[in-house]
């Protein structure tokens, strides 16, 4: 069976202090702090490219010998802020710059947020069905390029980062039922308008979040047989603080659920394997995942340790 | 639907449980007092869930005090 071998990340070493810069943006020290959640933000330099932080995630996968470029059947790319104008796909570049094999097939998924759970799904079942043993599936979504830096509902959230997810069929982590969906009705809740910057409905992501991805992960847990109880960590997309205590108080979880990001941002289709490859305990053997935003799209589904 | 002040004080209450809803004037302005546009979206969620009171966004800027949502209200209701 397909599932998780190992997960690196690469997070760019510039940050942009939230706290220095609140004034200018009209907000307190405590709506950084206790709302949105991040303290800085990880931006790239200009000059480096989406296929650039994709090759450091996995270089830092290479190195550890957990996975090697001549086995790699597939590589896939999540973003929505590709290399260049997208063509060729990121994947392809990357494919390039890392010298994976001939026979390796390269694509790129469109997707934000909900792009690293769906694509689990995708990627997996992919390999599944055609007989790939190794894969790496990438998220990289360098929103800095498509930030207006004065908007104050989008600039102080987003940082850049990649990570690279080796997909085996010697797990160590199994994947369980998902659980999908779109509101295409609010897809332009989030987009990139004419000027060619983000803008996003910050209301009408936050109500989304709050009933579909709370929503969602009670389908989810439901569809596995499992108990809240029985998680033994919720990794739930760091839209900002605010809106994963606004999911953990829906769910009713006692001990809330806990904000990674202070430091580095919301990284978009990366949040969720960031935190999965470094926040996640040695104890914590059943972990579900949510990931929802742009579209607005939704995927989750639970991890199990294979033990 | 009915809305009370009673009611969009317990959403308020709901979504800021740090907010002093009590000393809340009806006609004061709900960012003057110190809430922020994240509670604001929630208060309006609970409204909807619990009471059906949709708001929609160009209506949003009308429903920022407690009278603004009473009135809004009423007239969905004509």
């Amino acid at each position: 069976m397909i599932g998780i071998g190992a997960i690196a990340v690469e997070i760019p070493a510039g940050r942009i202090s939230n706290l220095a810069r609140a004034d200018r943006y009209g907000a307190s020290e405590a709506f950084i702090r206790d709302k949105l959640g991040f303290l800085e933000v990880a931006r790239k330099p200009p000059e480096q490219e989406t296929s650039d932080l994709c090759v450091a995630a996995a270089r830092r996968l290479f190195d550890s010998g957990m996975a090697a470029p001549e086995t790699t059947d597939c590589a896939v790319v999540v973003t929505q802020n590709p290399d260049g104008h997208g063509l060729p796909h990121t994947s392809a570049i990357v494919h390039r710059k890392l010298r994976l094999p001939a026979r390796c097939l390269t694509f790129d998924i469109s997707l934000g947020c909900s792009g690293y759970v769906a694509a689990l799904a995708a990627v997996g079942g992919m390999m599944q069905a055609h007989g790939m043993r190794r894969g790496l599936l990438f998220t990289a979504d360098p929103y800095s390029k498509i930030l207006n830096e004065s908007d104050r509902d989008t600039a102080l959230l987003f940082g850049d980062a990649a990570t690279v997810t080796e997909l085996t069929d010697a797990p160590r982590w199994t994947f369980g039922a998902f659980d999908f969906g779109t509101r295409g009705d609010l897809c332009d809740a989030i987009r990139v308008g004419p000027d060619g910057k983000l803008a996003m409905n910050g209301r009408a992501v936050l109500t989304f979040a709050a009933v579909s991805a709370t929503g969602s992960i009670l389908r989810t847990l439901e569809n596995n047989g499992l108990a809240l109880d029985q998680v033994d960590r919720f990794v739930v997309h760091p839209g900002s603080k605010y809106m994963v205590d606004v999911i953990a108080e829906r769910l009713q979880l006692p001990g809330g659920i806990p904000f990674y990001a202070r430091h580095y941002g919301n990284t978009v289709s990366s949040s969720i394997p960031l935190m999965l490859g470094t926040d996640l305990a040695e104890s914590d053997r059943i972990v579900l995942i949510a990931g929802f935003g742009v579209g607005l799209c939704w995927a989750t589904t639970v991890l199990r340790r294979v033990t | 639907m009915t809305i009370t002040e009673s009611d969009i004080r317990n959403a308020i209450r709901s979504a800021a449980p740090l907010f002093d809803v009590d000393t809340l004037a009806d006609d004061k302005d709900f960012f003057a007092a110190g809430l922020d546009s994240l509670d604001h979206a929630m208060v309006l969620l609970r409204l909807l869930e619990r009471h059906g009171l949709d708001v929609p966004d160009e209506h949003i800027a009308q429903c920022s005090s407690i009278l603004g949502i009473l009135e809004y209200a009423a007239k969905q209701s004509e």
